[in-house]
């Protein structure tokens, strides 16, 4: 009988220990989910942040699209721009959101953003071309312009009659082609051009005072520089195409770089602002 | 003899009571500090992320501030299913609210998590969506 009762009384204090061992273990196991989940969403979330902050974020604020990167015999990458004008100052659309960004958005979330080399441009690797959209100008910077086979404009502007209109001469390889549409009218002149000298502009007067103005050559002390500039009109550019020689190369266009840091989960995300890549 | 033996039973079976209470509350205790509130919390969060990103994505945000009418944001915030609710504010960068929509049917809020999406309309203009969440 004694035995017996000794019996009991150990399986029933190891039954109560399995069961208080069990609901430990589920205890920590909870915990343990409960952070990875938390985790995952902080991770989740910034991913998410950097989404919202750079997706189309050029095409919204410089009006530039691209349409497409091919890669033949040659790479073919093709833009539009909408409304080039001296009234839209690109350049602090681009503040007044990097403005935006690192106080209201990084306080709304609580978190901390930053965004790093965000302005007017973007660059377009491997050739080193950088974009710069500035009001009424676009320029277009190439480290190595023997590496640029042909460029093509088809622009269309708001103006009726046109005063004077000229074409630079043939002095090089580069190929410049443009279409330009006023009023019913056409002007589609096109020129071969040494990157290395400055060479006289495409250009179009009109009668209002305004006037169309696209230059390719050195500029500034650097050859190859492209020049748009729509001068008291407004100019939609339909297609604006960048023939480049063949190289092995991902074409990659880059804008700035985003850091976005969550102090209450100690994580930071750091990453380039890729706007497409080939 | 016999009054001996008793006390001793009772004793026994007084300690073996305390025993057993003390394991069984420590079992309540550890069971009672998990909590499954923060999957809850998860599951309406991310329902507000994805929310924000196909409005953002598909332009309701954007035609909202431009035509100053929130019918497209209603109809998407009834299309929730039944257990969710939520309210969709949008903002100039500022932060002075300008359009608002909830979903029909849902008033009280218990717990809810809300997310925010920036927005370009209007001429380049900076807005963003602020969405609350919760369980009905």
């Amino acid at each position: 009988m004694n035995k017996k009762g000794i019996l009991f009384t150990i399986t029933t204090i190891f039954l109560l220990l399995a069961v208080f061992l069990l609901s430990s273990a589920y205890l920590t196991r909870n915990q343990e989910l409960q952070r990875t989940a938390t985790l995952s969403l902080a991770g989740d979330k910034l991913s998410y942040i950097e989404d919202d902050i750079t997706n189309n974020i050029y095409s919204d604020l410089l009006s530039i699209n691209l349409e497409s990167i091919s890669r033949d015999s040659y790479i073919t990458v093709v833009f539009n721009h909408s409304n080039l004008t001296l009234s839209i100052n690109h350049s602090q659309l681009i503040q007044d959101y990097k403005t935006f960004i690192e106080n209201n958005y990084s306080t709304l979330n609580n978190l901390d953003i930053e965004l790093t080399g965000f302005n007017n441009n973007f660059s377009l690797s491997p050739y080193n071309s950088t974009f710069i959209i500035d009001n009424n100008m676009i320029y277009v910077y190439t480290d190595n312009p023997n590496n640029i086979n042909n460029i093509k404009l088809v622009i269309d502007v708001n103006e009726t009659s046109n005063t004077s209109q000229g074409q630079p001469t043939n002095t090089g390889d580069i190929g410049v082609e443009v279409n330009i549409t006023y009023g019913g009218e056409r002007f589609n002149p096109s020129a071969n051009l040494d990157p290395i000298i400055n060479n006289n502009p495409f250009y179009i007067n009109f009668a209002s005072g305004s006037r169309i103005e696209i230059n390719f050559g050195s500029y500034n002390n650097q050859n190859g520089v492209l020049r748009i500039n729509a001068s008291q009109l407004k100019a939609d550019i339909s297609h604006f195409e960048f023939r480049y020689n063949l190289l092995s190369e991902k074409v990659i266009i880059k804008g700035g770089n985003i850091s976005i840091t969550s102090s209450i989960e100690n994580i930071t995300k750091q990453t380039e602002i890729i706007i497409a890549e080939e | 003899m016999l009054k001996k033996k008793a006390i001793i039973f009772s004793l026994d079976a007084i300690f073996a009571i305390i025993i057993a209470g003390i394991m069984i509350l420590a079992c309540f205790f550890y069971l009672s500090q998990t909590s499954t509130n923060l999957y809850k919390n998860q599951d309406i969060y991310k329902i507000s992320l994805d929310s924000l990103t196909i409005l953002e994505k598909d332009n309701t945000l954007k035609t909202a501030v431009e035509t100053s009418n929130t019918t497209i944001i209603q109809q998407f915030l009834n299309s929730l299913s039944e257990q969710h609710c939520g309210n969709i504010t949008l903002y100039t960068s500022s932060s002075a609210a300008i359009l608002s929509a909830q979903k029909t049917g849902c008033t009280s809020k218990n717990e809810s998590t809300i997310a925010i999406r920036s927005f370009v309309a209007n001429n380049s203009n900076i807005y963003y969506a602020n969405m609350e969440a919760w369980y009905k």
